[in-house]
């Protein structure tokens, strides 16, 4: 009987264990320690205070050194033996990590894990780059550049795009070094600087114009820029283009040519803006309001080159009279806008505001 | 009428749901949990340990009620290294991390360094205690309020810079589409009623020679002068212009006075009042553009320090304010200074009312270092 129970509580104190367990996600782990009992017995079941729980397990990142870095944050929970550890944010990919127990007695164990580097998706790329146009005014004012996929950020964004030059030189200080992305960090806007656009400025009189009408210039994208999973661009984009003359005046809706839409049909309404405007700002500037003033729903669509806006309205459209609204942050690709020159001086021009509403009747 | 178990339950329940109250300055009212902010663009301080986070993405300005025992000022431990010892506490190496901004409480001397985690872009605010020890502010369970920034048609991308001003919180926000810069205006204290007010801010970009009101704000700060309440607003190019807010009307232009030019080729970063020897000056640090092409020290950041009288008043203003450097580069004046020892600084804050804690790049690596005020 005695010996049945010293064997019994032998084979009962198995060795103490570390175990990583990976999650669904990548880089998400779950690290167990399996205690000797005398240390479970130590610890209440439940959460445990970081600094004691660091002291007995603790995850830690391995870099070029081969030594392990400090203790990464998360929480630690023990469990009738076994003691938990969830990182706080989830391992990198690719990266490798040592575990190690460290039990006040005894020796200490330790486990290296290499969270695995796998991509879910292919490698970004660029999808496109507004404005779509071959041919900008000299005082062009900033690039959309649209990616297939959430893209890494950072200030480092602005070595990876340059603009080049009809020589294959880099234009050098081309950018206002903001960032600036969409929400989901699919689209980056990108400024020229405006310092060196508008004029008697001492940064265009110090570095002159970004673009000089008559060259031609290449905007490109290196393979530098990554993913936000890392993953390179998978290729290199272009955009090729000249500069022409600088465009100093304001878009002006009077000047559009409206073809409106059939009534008792979904055909589109179609606006010719007679020049190219600034893609995202069109899409958000312009609303058609029936004529008790509703907005009336539908989707709005630029041709290529941003010069057509086409809607089509989620119902046909009636016999009334219909109109177009135009915002006044709606800006061409000078950053002019209906109500004044991107390059004004407030004091001297005193320029009353475009037309802001367009009205027009379906044909029978 | 109610048995007794029935009553606390009632009143359990009823604790559970309501907002917390805060008799405070700046909080009047929170909610506990996850702010949900979405990205975080600035940090600074106001009284009471609130800390002041500009989201952009979410267009939104969250005020955290941190909860840091105060603190005596003992000095602060530099710490070499410390992007990678931020990195390697969230596992990651340190180009694994981008740091955003940084900002010190006030009341504690903690540090509170904003950082993003590239891999999943994790948004992460560390705290450094002056002794050294890098811990985490967990976003998922605070006390907090939080306003939304509405602007009409143009959205707001990014918040450059958020600030208490005595009687409200003030916020410089753009657009990622329209070139346009929005002054925000949030009454306090602060509850979950709170709403913003936004102006647009002319002004006369003194290297430019003329008005316009599109020109955005990298960094503000509220000062006072003669009772009025004035935000002075620094932008690329580099002028520092003052701004009377306290007494105008929502959607309204704000028409500012330029008060210096810095130069060209400088984006500011960081900007705070302090007194030195019972004077008052500014300190502001900045990004220079054109480091390649002409320096101004080792590092394409420096620092200046002016006194705060040449924002005062209206007679050296616009076109005849204060410039920094003559052409050639040469000082035009010695009441705007470089400080040399601030060469490499990318963000800093006030601590303890004596130094500066500075994230300051050495050539060799990022330091966390507190500095004397200069």
């Amino acid at each position: 009987m005695f010996i049945h129970c010293l064997l019994a509580s032998v084979i009962l104190q198995a060795d103490p264990s570390i175990e990583v367990r990976p999650g669904t996600r990548p880089g998400e782990v779950e690290v167990a320690a399996s205690l000797d009992r005398h240390l479970a017995a130590t610890l209440p079941n439940g959460a445990v205070q970081p600094k004691r729980g660091e002291a007995l397990l603790r995850v830690s990142l391995v870099t070029n050194s081969k030594e392990p870095g400090p203790a990464i944050f998360g929480s630690y929970h023990h469990a009738d033996g076994t003691l938990r550890f969830v990182p706080r944010f989830r391992l990198v990919p690719g990266q490798t990590y040592r575990v190690t127990y460290s039990p006040p007695k005894g020796s200490s164990l330790k486990q290296t894990y290499r969270v695995p580097l796998r991509y879910t998706q292919p490698a970004p790329r660029v999808t496109a780059v507004y404005p779509t146009a071959t041919q900008l005014p000299a005082n062009h004012l900033k690039f959309y550049i649209h990616f297939s996929q959430p893209m890494r950020e950072g200030r480092d964004i602005f070595r990876h795009i340059q603009l080049l030059d009809d020589s294959g030189a880099t234009v050098p200080g081309a950018w206002r070094r903001t960032e600036l992305w969409n929400k989901d960090a699919t689209r980056f806007t990108l400024w020229i600087h405006p310092g060196r656009i508008k004029q008697g400025v001492n940064l265009r009189n110090d570095e002159g114009p970004v673009l000089v009408a008559g060259r031609k210039y290449t905007l490109r994208i290196s393979t530098a820029l990554q993913g936000a999973d890392g993953q390179p661009l998978i290729r290199e984009h272009l955009k090729r283009f000249e500069a022409r003359v600088a465009d100093r005046r304001r878009p002006d809706p009077t000047q559009w040519i409206v073809a409106p839409p059939q009534h008792a049909t979904r055909d589109p309404l179609r606006v010719n803006f007679r020049e190219s405007l600034d893609r995202a700002l069109s899409l958000r500037c312009l609303r058609v309001h029936d004529a008790k003033g509703k907005p009336v729903p539908g989707t709005a669509t630029l041709s290529p080159g941003e010069s057509h806006w086409n809607f089509v309205p989620s119902s046909p459209w009636n016999n009334g009279i219909y109109q177009l609204s135009v915002g006044g942050t709606l800006e061409d690709l000078a950053g002019n806008t209906p109500i004044r020159v991107f390059d004004t001086d407030l004091d001297a021009n005193q320029l009353s505001p475009q037309v802001k509403r367009i009205s027009f009747r379906p044909s029978p | 009428m109610l048995r007794l178990p029935t009553m606390l339950i009632a009143l359990l329940l009823v604790s559970c749901f309501a907002p917390l109250a805060f008799a405070g300055k700046v909080l009047k009212s929170t909610q506990q949990g996850d702010p949900q902010i979405q990205t975080i663009n600035t940090l600074s301080f106001a009284p009471e340990g609130v800390l002041l986070i500009g989201d952009g993405r979410g267009a939104q300005i969250v005020a955290v009620q941190t909860s840091d025992s105060p603190a005596k000022w003992g000095g602060f431990t530099t710490i070499e290294g410390i992007d990678t010892k931020l990195a390697a506490r969230v596992g990651a190496t340190t180009k694994g991390i981008e740091i955003i901004d940084m900002a010190v409480s006030p009341v504690t001397n903690v540090a509170y360094i904003a950082a993003r985690k590239q891999d999943d872009k994790s948004q992460i605010i560390f705290t450094v205690r002056p002794g050294g020890y890098i811990g985490i502010l967990d976003l998922t369970d605070v006390h907090y309020a939080s306003v939304k920034l509405r602007s009409g048609d143009a959205t707001v991308s990014l918040i450059t810079d958020v600030a208490w001003a005595d009687s409200q919180i003030v916020a410089a926000a753009r657009s990622s589409e329209a070139f346009s810069s929005k002054i925000f205006s949030i009454p306090v204290p602060l509850s979950k009623k709170s709403t913003s007010k936004v102006f647009t801010a002319e002004t006369y970009h003194v290297s430019h020679g003329r008005w316009e009101t599109k020109a955005p704000m990298s960094v503000l700060i509220p000062i006072k002068e003669n009772d009025q309440t004035y935000v002075v607003g620094a932008f690329s190019c580099t002028p520092v212009v003052k701004y009377r807010i306290d007494a105008l009307k929502p959607g309204a232009t704000v028409k500012g006075s330029s008060m210096i030019e810095l130069g060209s080729g400088n984006r500011p970063v960081d900007m705070f009042v302090y007194e030195k020897n019972g004077k008052p000056f500014v300190l502001a640090n900045t990004f220079r553009f054109h480091h390649k092409r002409k320096a101004f020290g080792p590092s394409p950041y420096w620092t200046v320090k002016f006194q705060q009288g040449l924002l005062a008043g209206d007679a050296a203003v616009n076109e005849k304010a204060v410039r920094r450097l003559k052409a050639g580069y040469e000082p035009a004046t010695d009441r705007i200074e470089m400080v040399p020892s601030f060469h490499g600084v990318m963000q800093m804050d006030r601590i303890a009312g004596t130094h500066v804690l500075a994230l300051q790049d050495t050539g060799k690596g990022l330091n966390l270092v507190a500095l004397d005020l200069p």
